[in-house]
């Protein structure tokens, strides 16, 4: 028997003895197996990308001023289908488990304290350091009106797990409150 | 009676089966045609969509927030017909102006990333903050995700811009959409947002 020479299908050669039966079915089956494995399975696993958002709608966190200060979420995630945020371990941290490159979002609300003055930075963080270009936003403090920040990127993960965070660091006068922040990431 | 793969039940002939070459590869060669048109399907680019607004959305008096419209689909893809309630496009098609929100037409997680442009204020509008956040069936709580500038002031330039971006879970029939927000420290200055919109890409499948 030769092979096909890019997907490696068998077929008979002239000097083979001629065995019909055992021949086509030899050959339907490396086709049968070449489609499931390399057509149809990545094509439906591609449907359901690795991904997580885990939020904290209840609750407030304290933010000290000129200290990074990592932000926590609630202990059950919105969404999780590739066991990256388990609120019990660690209430701060997603860890991808599968490689690629992630979409991440992220945003923040900070409560205003009836002084204006200064900035406030949300910054997103893996383990291997500050995520690269853009790593986050920004907003001034007004007086009496909350800052709500969001930032986007992309981001590629080589080798899991990396953990993933998000912190806020500001320079107001007076520590500040974040209420509602939330984390999405998915892969891409 | 012929054997079968175990994966795409291909045909092929078993020894005991009387000797007929030519139907043997028919009935093969059109069952791998089948499947395989059919697996190629799945191929197709996931769901997602993306509206354009332009029609400008004002909020006037002392309205802090408004559901922001949408006039022009960007794209808004077809998915596979052999997932589960495929051949659909991804999000239900807008047929009128007014439409703010967008109703999916799959289960799944959803990411929503939407933006606006604002007018800039002058000084004496006391407009302290200009913002979005995103909506699920119309409702911003719990939060998805909301961002704003208190820099609404900036006579160089005609706007202001603001985004936000959320993974939301959906099923088939709920909606998504961006809503604009205003916070004033006195009076009632009307603000409008321009040109904007809103994006939904279908992450999973449930």
């Amino acid at each position: 028997m030769a092979n096909t020479v890019n997907r490696n299908y068998p077929y008979p050669e002239y000097t083979n003895v001629a065995d019909f039966p055992a021949q086509v079915q030899a050959f339907a089956t490396a086709v049968d197996t070449d489609l499931a494995n390399n057509l149809r399975d990545p094509a439906l696993l591609a449907l359901d990308a690795p991904s997580v958002r885990a939020f904290r709608g209840t609750g407030t966190q304290n933010i000290p001023t000129g200290v990074n200060t990592t932000l926590q979420y609630d202990l059950l995630p919105t969404y999780d289908n590739d066991n990256m945020y388990d609120g019990t371990v660690s209430l701060t941290n997603i860890t991808v488990q599968t490689p690629g490159v992630y979409l991440i979002t992220g945003s923040v609300n900070l409560a205003q304290t009836g002084v204006a003055g200064g900035s406030a930075a949300l910054i997103v963080m893996s383990s291997g350091g500050v995520v690269q270009n853009p790593v986050g936003d920004s907003r001034e403090i007004d007086n009496d009106k909350p800052t709500s920040i969001s930032c986007t990127t992309l981001h590629n993960v080589a080798v899991v797990p990396e953990t993933i965070t998000m912190f806020v660091r500001h320079n107001h006068a007076g520590a500040l409150t974040a209420s509602i922040a939330q984390i999405t990431m998915t892969r891409i | 009676m012929p054997g079968f793969t175990p994966n795409f039940t291909f045909p092929y002939p078993l020894p005991a089966d009387p000797a007929d070459v030519p139907t043997a590869l028919k009935d093969l060669a059109e069952s791998i045609e089948l499947n395989l048109s059919q697996t190629d399907d799945l191929s197709k680019p996931r769901g997602m969509a993306q509206f354009l607004g332009n029609v400008p959305n004002t909020l006037a008096g002392t309205a802090i927030a408004g559901s922001l419209t949408w006039q022009i689909t960007n794209f808004n893809t077809v998915v596979s017909q052999f997932v589960p309630n495929g051949a659909f496009p991804a999000v239900q098609p807008i047929n009128d102006a007014s439409t703010n929100a967008i109703t999916v037409n799959h289960d799944g997680f959803w990411f929503v990333f939407g933006t606006a442009q604002a007018q800039s204020q002058v000084v004496a509008a006391n407009i302290d903050e200009l913002g979005v956040e995103i909506l699920r069936n119309g409702n911003a709580t719990p939060a998805n995700s909301r961002s704003g500038t208190h820099n609404t002031v900036n006579a160089s330039d005609p706007t202001i811009v603001v985004d936000a971006a959320a993974g939301i879970p959906l099923t088939i029939g709920e909606t998504s959409g961006l809503r604009g927000l205003v916070r004033r420290s006195s009076g009632a200055a009307s603000v409008q947002f321009l040109n904007r919109s809103i994006t939904l890409l279908r992450m999973t499948t449930s």
